[in-house]
């Protein structure tokens, strides 16, 4: 038997990873209850720096609102009318695109152990790995790992993912600039960004950008805020710059992977 | 009978331990939960007949490598710690609320170290934090032990399944 379990673990997981695949279709709905682990509260959001007045923004925020409603109500009616559309046909219903190159997929299980979550969706709905995972607006991770009909996402707070981001900054000519760098997670609920010279002035706050990569994302994507920074203990001529990821896992139900074609070049802010 | 009974109490784990029910008793940011399908291991190893033994660890193994892919080495790690604990089950102590909790504790650091292993050498990604959270899964596996053991006692009771001695 235990040659078995050996046999098993050399074959590749596209073989390997039906019945997870299986387990995570049956029991979805029983996996999914109870309380969602927390990763972070803090709900980030990109503003405009240029002021209006205070008739114009309540009226934005009014049309913004009503806008959020109506969003709701309509997917609301195109999951029930998917779902409706399931039982129908006792077909499995590959979810429409909702934009270009976007794939819906419903958040299974969060693995905090692993800084991962599951999703519903896999290799047979155009999933793939390193495909870009949006929810709530933000970056929340890569696909790591594609199956048949589900996939591992791996969440930005791992410590072993690692991304090219952008930083606001202010170089030390007084110019407001993205300043690449490289982030990795600290495996529990931020991520990590050095290498970063201390010429460079950043402060608590600024956001941080995916930064654009062809085939993949055509243009950045927030993920966070500058939660601490201080100098780089081991190169202290760099900062360390501790990142709080924007989403929250609590109440990310539904994210999309970013299935785009590879391009010719990426598109710039 | 006993048959029904463990294919309901290994989905039960199987759902515990993947769902998001047991956040609520999950410790610290690192959201450490207890091994519930090794608690279950190390009972049926501890009060099954050898032959039985061996093939359910082989079962829960495949059930734990269901959860958390790839398939295999919970297959090859359950197996090997349930044939330990039903040959250990002559020496008649796991009435012991503390050796129960001892036993799952090793089981714990057993199993989880050398499925992180077999993962490791076959190029698998493994865990973050590998060491804290082998410790502290088993230490906080141990200590529910006592009171899982007691359910699973109660359960088969009241089925009417007689109570073996250990």
């Amino acid at each position: 038997m235990a040659l078995v379990g050996l046999v098993f673990l050399l074959l590749p997981l596209r073989i390997t990873s039906k019945p997870h695949d299986l387990f995570i279709h049956t029991f979805g709905g029983l996996l999914k209850i109870g309380s969602e682990a927390k990763i972070t509260d803090l709900p980030g959001k990109l503003v405009s720096k240029e002021t209006v007045s205070i008739e114009l923004y309540n009226s934005l925020l009014e049309e913004r609102s009503q806008l959020e409603d109506q969003f709701k109500e309509i997917y609301r009616r195109y999951i029930q009318l998917n779902e409706e559309f399931e039982q129908a046909t006792g077909a499995r219903q590959r979810l429409p695109d909702v934009g270009p190159g976007h794939i819906w997929a419903e958040v299974i299980t969060f693995v905090p152990e692993k800084n991962e979550i599951d999703i519903n969706r896999g290799e047979q709905d155009g999933i793939r790995k390193g495909l870009y995972v949006i929810g709530q607006d933000y970056l929340i991770g890569t696909v790591e790992q594609a199956n048949n009909y589900s996939a591992k996402v791996q969440l930005l707070t791992s410590p072993e993912h690692s991304l090219i981001v952008e930083i606001e900054a202010v170089d030390d000519q007084g110019k407001n600039i993205y300043k690449r760098a490289f982030m990795k997670g600290d495996g529990k609920s931020g991520c990590v960004i050095s290498g970063v010279e201390t010429k460079y002035k950043i402060e608590q706050g600024n956001y941080i950008y995916a930064y654009a990569k062809p085939g993949y994302l055509n243009s950045p994507l927030i993920i966070g805020k500058v939660s601490e920074i201080k100098n780089d203990g081991l190169a202290p001529m760099n900062w360390q710059i501790k990142v709080v990821p924007s989403f929250d896992i609590s109440t990310l139900e539904r994210v999309f992977a970013v299935t785009m074609e590879p391009v010719e070049g990426g598109t710039k802010k | 009978m006993k048959i029904f009974l463990f294919i309901i109490a290994l989905f039960v784990s199987m759902i515990l331990q993947a769902g998001n029910i047991t956040n609520y008793i999950a410790l610290g940011e690192s959201y450490i939960k207890p091994d519930i399908l090794l608690i279950l291991l190390v009972y049926l190893a501890s009060t099954a007949e050898p032959v039985a033994a061996v093939i359910l660890s082989f079962i829960l193994g495949l059930a734990a490598d269901t959860i958390m892919l790839p398939l295999g080495p919970f297959m090859i790690s359950y197996l090997l710690a349930g044939t330990v604990i039903s040959n250990l089950k002559k020496m008649q102590l796991s009435d012991n609320a503390v050796f129960q909790g001892v036993l799952v504790f090793l089981a714990c650091i057993v199993v989880l170290s050398l499925s992180e292993l077999l993962k490791f050498i076959t190029g698998h990604p493994i865990s973050s934090h590998l060491l804290t959270r082998i410790f502290a899964t088993s230490a906080y596996s141990a200590v529910l032990t006592p009171f899982v053991w007691f359910f699973f006692d109660k359960v088969r009771e009241i089925t009417g399944l007689k109570k073996k001695n250990r």
